[in-house]
């Protein structure tokens, strides 16, 4: 059941950063060179939109596949060398709907489909990234927790959002208890974190040492705000180190020469690859710490 | 267009790989959608089913509804908001109204349904589940007050009976993963209130 090569990005709270750290954790896994398949199961669908990806089926190949309609899910190119991507939006209420039916809220059917749709197009060396919807005890949200091996929980890092990380991982537990088996927590990372925020800083980190209870680490990379590179990024399709390489590549005029010549410049965050540079340090971090516990 | 989407699209051109054309479905999109839909419609209908395993089946065993349920109907509503019936307030912690926010949010889903050409009852159903956390912890935070009964009333005739019957399941699966204080979720409310209604009406 569960896809061994799997990350899940959860949190029982919205706008923490789950769909942007699983885009660009996927992007960055494909340029290191490992084939990488993205999968939304959350009927917002922004991933796809983050990803340049206007024009899609709304997860509805998805749901005919997990219902054993069609053989596989349609996959998406992204553009991206090695990154292919299964599409969400609001057709994968549709599939929740029936799993509350007919598995009354029990999450292992319902799990069970959504991974034999997806193992049916998953190559043997593929990393797969599944963004969630904000919910714990979705059926959409406990299907993933159920189907997939490894969990990364991002939050920032007001109180809402920090209970949020309590609500997911007492699903899990809760998951665990039920089925025997539970998906492996890598750890919690602070998104949109702010380095001049000491204080906040200080307290998000006593809740979290506090909450967790050992089940899970804080992990020492932090994804900083920075949000014009982010809202220039979403913007145009592209994720924090497409954003820096666009911005590193573009050659500017002086602004008298472009002001001379009547052209418009594009303006960029001056800290674009700063972002870009604390997802290749989760990247490197998740990895020592899967290898660590595979190790084990 | 900005100097930025320009720059942007003419980077995307030099990097990105042209998409490939994406096999096309054995099944065309409007036969997968009634495929689709008359399995909904057939869950729905039967909402015993299941097709996993005995241990499952075992694992999904129905919950013992909330007391709150037989709860009797508040008499004291006015146009524009629903009070909460006392068994209820007082599992909230003495909060006494629903939010006003919620039929919004679900009549902006009901035309989204209309849009992907589903049964508004369905999405309303799945909505419910989607943002039960939420409803949660909201309703614990006490920032639930009132409810737009306009929109109440046109829920109730939105979903049929099969639908009102897979919502009280929902419901025991919600309460079954509320703290115990807060086991009256606003969806009890609603269901209660729609079955208030629809008795009303018969």
């Amino acid at each position: 059941m569960r896809i061994d090569r799997s990350v899940v990005v959860a949190n029982g709270k919205g706008g923490v950063g789950k769909t942007t750290v699983t885009a660009n954790l996927a992007v960055e896994a494909s340029r290191r060179g490992a084939g990488a398949v993205l999968v939304d199961l959350d009927p917002q669908a922004n991933l796809a939109r983050d990803l340049g990806i206007e024009d899609h089926d709304q997860g509805k190949s998805l749901v005919g596949a997990a219902m054993g309609f069609l053989q596989s899910p349609r996959v998406y190119e992204t553009g991206r060398e090695r990154l292919r991507m299964i599409c969400g939006g609001m057709e994968l209420l549709k599939l929740q709907t029936a799993a509350i039916a007919e598995h009354r809220g029990n999450p292992v059917g319902l799990a069970s489909q959504i991974s034999t749709a997806l193992q049916s197009v998953l190559r043997p060396s593929d990393w797969v990234f599944i963004d969630t919807p904000p919910a714990a005890g979705n059926a959409l949200s406990d299907a993933a927790l159920v189907l997939g091996k490894h969990l990364l929980i991002p939050t920032k890092e007001d109180l809402n959002s920090l209970e949020g990380v309590g609500v997911i991982l007492s699903r899990v537990l809760e998951l665990a208890e039920n089925s025997g088996d539970m998906i492996d927590p890598i750890g919690v990372v602070q998104f949109a974190y702010d380095q001049s925020a000491r204080k906040v800083n200080a307290d998000a980190s006593e809740w979290l040492q506090a909450n967790l209870h050992g089940v899970m680490p804080v992990l020492d990379s932090v994804i900083r705000k920075t949000t014009k590179a982010q809202v220039d990024s979403k913007k145009n399709g592209l994720v924090a180190a497409e954003y820096a390489d666009l911005a590193a590549d573009t050659k500017l005029l002086p602004w008298y020469e472009a002001r001379r010549l009547g052209r418009e410049q594009p303006s960029f965050a001056k800290n674009a690859s700063t972002v870009a540079n604390d997802y290749k340090t989760l990247a490197d971090e998740i990895t020592r710490l899967i290898d660590e516990g595979a190790a084990q | 267009m900005t100097g930025l989407d320009d720059a942007a699209r003419r980077f995307k051109e030099a990097r990105f790989t042209k998409a490939a054309p994406t096999d096309a479905d054995p099944l065309s999109d409007k036969a997968l959608e009634a495929q689709i839909a008359a399995r909904l419609s057939e869950s729905l209908s039967n909402p015993e089913q299941d097709s996993t395993s005995e241990q499952d089946q075992r694992q999904s065993k129905p919950q013992e509804a909330p007391a709150v349920s037989e709860a009797p109907m508040p008499d004291d509503r006015t146009d524009s908001e629903w009070v909460i019936p006392d068994p209820v307030a007082r599992a909230l912690g003495g909060r006494a109204r629903v939010p006003v926010d919620i039929p919004i949010r679900f009549e902006s889903l009901r035309l989204k349904a209309k849009g992907i050409g589903m049964p508004s009852g369905h999405l309303v159903l799945a909505a419910m589940q989607t943002y039960q956390h939420s409803l949660v912890e909201r309703a614990k935070a006490g920032e639930y007050h009132k409810v737009d009964r306009g929109f109440v009333k046109q829920w109730q005739l939105m979903l049929h009976e099969t639908e009102l019957a897979a919502l009280d399941q929902l419901v025991d699966e919600v309460s079954e993963h509320m703290p115990r204080r807060s086991r009256a979720l606003v969806t009890t409310l609603l269901l209660q209130h729609c079955r208030s209604e629809q008795a009303e009406s018969v």
